[in-house]
Formats: structure tokens, C-alpha cells, sequence
């Protein structure tokens, strides 16, 4: 009975950050397969979009999921305005040059959101039912977090919602469409300018998505979403850079693991999390949807 | 006199090199008409230029379709003008179904209820493609890569589509075939083409009128028949053998 409910306190927790990772992974995977290349600003979106949900929750008096939702919208555009008047003109030089534009776009907006919101750590609107923060279950005598389990559901359901939305619509094709041959796409009548404007504003808004869900457990801080858009990338690369649901699968193995050295040595979490990351790149370096987006450059 | 289709002293400078140097031609409604040229004349830059798919800032001059100026436009506004590119290497979408790819051509279509039935009508003219409906683009064959190109482009019933290359690559029966498919497109929809080719015999057999494009200017104009008559541009140009050798 003590061993399951170990592996539920891991497991509910190492699954919820999983699912953030995924909802970051997801986006970079997205510009990687569309535009071979990589944002570095994630992170800082992440973490604006959190504070600006924190504001919400103050301003308007309302609970974190309608906070959240509102965040949400605000970060599409914010990522498509970062897209169509700066990213969308340095792309035109060479994909590398987006890599150090969103790294300065990066420092830019951790600046931003420190110097409106300041450096300390908020607390964050929590998920309350019945009463309680926590859900009890009986027969193993464990608490767990309700905003941890609405996290997970959300996510899922956001996967679920961009998987529908890339397969079943007109839009959504054209997206895939314009990340396969950019070329074909325009003479098909795809306006690939406004495809890889909405890919950056789905990257920004799963991205804010994760770091507002998260709230609840780490509190609010312009940091936030620094480890969660690095941790989001690299599950990316882990399930096969270019491939969502390889970024889904990657970032739950990576949030899994995490939790799992979180418990067995705290300090070197991290460290032990990107050592195994490095194995296994050395070991597959397709990752596990074996995707061939790097070799083919 | 009025033309369907009219390119007007038409420069495309790729930063500092100029690629095209002052192109005139023109379609006239219902027309098969070849551009010939040889490994970076200039030809496809041309046609990706007409159909808006380079960068604007590299384009000078005019192109006038319906007497309206379409220049510098971007390539999902001419596709949906009703001018058609279909780019040289194909350029299907490998992670696509067959059909899928279809329905990427019917992208800018307006009505979309009528997209199911042109589909048929497309896998009646290739039916190789209706045998491999579900299979992914990626894993067809150069010759089926090419008819599934032509394909996706009728789907969105063009007015004219530009045709880039179609025998690249291809054994000389496929290419027949192709040909055959292209000359029947002309005359059962009515749709005008324009055709860029290096495989100058077979492409001039199809088409009504011809341009030889070389080192981005027009060297010979004129119809089929004077084309492959030309002994001069027979031999400098089409690379055909003159009949005595």
C-alpha cells in the first residue's frame, strides 16, 4: 500500500509537469518541422503569460481556469505580433538568424515582465472543490492536488484540440501543408506568411497554457517559464524534433523522470534529467518517432 | 490586340544577379505555347516569377492577365486569380495522402461541396492515382509524383496553369504519356498552358506557338512548325540534329 501511493505522489505530479513540457514541446516542434529553426524566447512568453494571468486573477476577481483562458488568447497574438514584425523578417536572411533574434527577444521580455511585475514569486489562483485544494483517496490515504489533476485534463484536452485542428481543418492542413514545402503550399493558394504567423501564436498560447496551469504549484515569477520552454524543447528532440506527438511523448518522459530523480536526489535533478537526455540522443539520435526533419536540414 | 495572358519586358534580379533581362510573351485563351531553354536560361525563374512565387523585390515590369496587372503579387493571390503553377521537382506534399494532396489543390476554392466530384473527374484522367488514393505522396514514383502534381493543380480548375518541366526525370514512355495527358487537359477543359521545357521535340509537338529563352532574353519566337523547322535554332537551341546529319 506504501509503494502505490509512492507512485501516485510521482506519478499525478511527474505527469502534470509532463504535460506542460508537452504543450511547450508542441510549438517548437511545429517551427522546427515549418521554418528549421528554434525560439529561445519561449520561455519569456511562458513566463509573461503567467504574470499577465496573475494580474487577471487580482483585476478581475476570477479563478485560474477563466484567467488562463483569457491568457491564452492574449498570447496567440502576442505570438503572431512577434512573428509578423519581427520574427517574419529576419527569417528572410536565414533561419539561424531567428535563433539569436528570440534570444535577444528572450532577455527582452524577461526585462519587460521584471521590471512591470518585479522579481518575487506571486501566488497563484488554485483549483478549489468541494472545499478543498486536495482530492483524498481513501483506500491509499493520499492527498492530491485538484489543480494538479485539472492540469493534466486541460493539457490533454488542448493536445487533443491541436491534433483535430492540424488533421480536420482547412487551416490546419494548410499548416502542415506549408510545413512540408512551403513552395507547393503558396501555388496551392496557402498564404504561408499567415501559416507561420499562426503557428507562432499557437506556440505562444500552449506555452502560456502550461505556465498558468502550473501556477498553483511553483507560484507566479517571470522565471517560470524559462525551464519550461528549455524542458519543452528538449522533450522535442527527445520524441523526434519535428514531430508533435514525439514532443508530447518526449515531455512527458522528461517531466516523468524529473520528478522521479526530484525524489531520489533533489539537487541534481536537473543534472541527472539532461545526462540521460544526452544518452540517449547519443543512443537514437532520431528520437522515438524516429523523424528525419534533422538530417534533412 | 488584346492578349489572355501578356509578359511585358520582364526583369528578375536574384540580389545582384539578373536572371531574367526583359522577357516579352504572351497567351492567348486556349493556347498550349512552349518556353525552351537550356540549365539556367532563365526559364523557370520566369515562370515562378509569373506566378508569384519569387521574391517580389527581385521583379521589374509588367504581367497583365485580363489587362489587369498581376506582377509582384504573392503566389496564393495568383493561385487564386485562377493561374496555376505547377512547380519544377514536383513538389507534392510527401507527408500528404494522394487524396489529401488533392484537396490541398481545391485550397482556394470557393465551393467546396463540388470539390468531391472534380476529384473523381481528375482520377478519371489519371487513374494510377485513384489505385494509390490513400497511399502517403512520398512513396509514389517520379512519374506518378508528376501526375499527382498535374492533378492537384486541376483540382482548383485553373484558367491557366504553368507547367514546369513536366518530363524531368522521367523515362521517355512516361513522359509520352504525360504529354498525352497535358494535350487532352487543352482540349477537353480549355484550359492554357504554358509549358517550360528542355525536352524541346515532344514539347513543341504538343504546343501552338514557342519562345527559345537563353541567357534571360528571347532569342526566337514563333510558331511550333517554324520552330522545329529553324534550322539555325534547331541546331543552337533545341538541341535537335539537323536532318542531314
Amino acid at each position: 500500500m506504501d509503494f502505490l501511493k509512492l507512485v501516485l505522489q510521482l506519478l499525478i505530479p511527474g505527469l502534470c509537469l509532463g504535460c506542460v513540457y508537452g504543450l511547450n514541446g508542441i510549438g517548437s516542434a511545429l517551427l522546427y518541422k515549418g521554418s528549421h529553426t528554434i525560439n529561445n524566447a519561449q520561455g519569456a512568453i511562458v513566463g509573461l503569460g503567467a504574470l499577465i494571468g496573475y494580474s487577471i486573477q487580482q483585476g478581475l476577481k476570477i479563478g485560474l481556469i477563466a484567467s488562463t483562458a483569457i491568457v491564452v488568447v492574449i498570447t496567440f497574438f502576442i505570438g503572431v505580433f512577434l512573428q509578423v514584425f519581427i520574427i517574419s523578417r529576419v527569417e528572410r536572411r536565414s533561419s539561424m538568424y531567428v535563433v539569436i533574434a528570440t534570444l535577444a527577444l528572450s532577455l527582452i521580455i524577461s526585462s519587460i515582465s521584471m521590471l512591470t511585475f518585479g522579481s518575487w514569486t506571486f501566488e497563484s489562483a488554485t483549483i478549489i472543490i468541494h472545499g478543498s485544494k486536495y482530492l483524498h483517496i481513501n483506500f491509499v490515504n493520499v492527498d492530491i492536488l485538484w489543480s494538479n489533476i485539472i492540469a493534466i485534463i486541460i493539457s490533454f484536452i488542448a493536445m487533443i484540440s491541436i491534433h483535430l485542428f492540424l488533421n480536420r481543418t482547412s487551416f490546419g492542413m494548410a499548416m502542415r501543408s506549408a510545413a512540408m514545402d512551403s513552395f507547393a503550399a503558396e501555388s496551392c493558394g496557402v498564404s504561408v506568411v499567415k501559416t507561420r504567423a499562426v503557428t507562432w501564436g499557437i506556440m505562444a498560447a500552449l506555452g502560456a497554457l502550461g505556465g498558468c496551469l502550473m501556477g498553483p504549484l511553483f507560484g507566479i515569477s517571470a522565471g517560470i517559464g524559462i525551464a519550461m520552454g528549455n524542458k519543452g524543447n528538449t522533450g522535442a528532440v527527445l520524441g523526434g524534433y519535428g514531430n508533435m506527438y514525439g514532443a508530447i511523448i518526449g515531455g512527458l518522459i522528461i517531466g516523468m523522470v524529473e520528478t522521479i530523480f526530484g525524489y531520489i536526489y533533489s539537487p541534481y535533478q536537473s543534472a541527472f534529467t539532461y545526462a540521460l537526455f544526452l544518452v540517449f540522443l547519443l543512443l537514437l539520435p532520431k528520437g522515438i518517432m524516429n523523424e528525419k526533419a534533422i538530417e534533412e536540414g | 490586340m488584346e492578349h489572355y495572358l501578356e509578359v511585358k519586358n520582364l526583369h528578375y534580379y536574384y540580389g545582384q544577379i539578373h536572371a531574367v533581362k526583359g522577357i516579352d510573351l504572351y497567351l492567348d485563351e486556349g493556347e498550349i505555347v512552349t518556353l525552351i531553354g537550356s540549365n539556367g536560361a532563365g526559364k523557370s525563374t520566369t515562370l515562378n516569377t509569373i506566378a508569384g512565387l519569387t521574391r517580389s523585390v527581385g521583379v521589374k515590369g509588367e504581367i497583365l492577365f485580363n489587362n489587369k496587372n498581376i506582377a509582384k503579387k504573392s503566389g496564393n493571390k495568383i493561385c487564386k486569380l485562377g493561374i496555376m503553377a505547377v512547380v519544377e521537382g514536383r513538389h507534392i506534399f510527401s507527408q500528404l495522402s494522394v487524396e489529401e494532396n488533392l484537396y490541398m489543390g481545391a485550397y482556394s476554392r470557393k465551393d467546396k461541396r463540388n470539390v468531391k466530384k472534380d476529384i473523381d473527374e481528375v482520377y478519371e484522367l489519371f487513374p494510377r492515382l485513384l489505385e494509390r488514393r490513400n497511399q502517403m505522396g512520398g512513396t509514389l514514383s517520379g512519374g506518378e509524383q508528376q501526375m499527382l502534381a498535374i492533378a492537384r493543380a486541376l483540382v482548383n480548375k485553373p484558367k491557366i496553369i504553368l507547367l514546369d518541366e513536366p518530363s524531368l526525370g522521367l523515362a521517355p514512355i512516361i513522359v509520352e504519356h504525360i504529354f498525352e495527358i497535358i494535350k487532352e487537359i487543352n482540349t477537353k477543359m480549355g484550359t492554357t498552358i504554358l509549358l517550360v521545357e528542355q525536352n524541346s521535340k515532344i514539347a513543341l509537338k504538343v504546343s501552338s506557338r514557342g519562345y527559345v529563352i537563353q541567357n534571360g532574353e528571347i532569342v526566337i519566337s514563333g510558331t511550333s512548325e517554324e520552330l522545329l523547322n529553324n534550322d539555325k535554332g534547331r541546331h543552337a537551341y533545341l538541341g535537335i540534329a539537323n536532318k542531314e546529319e
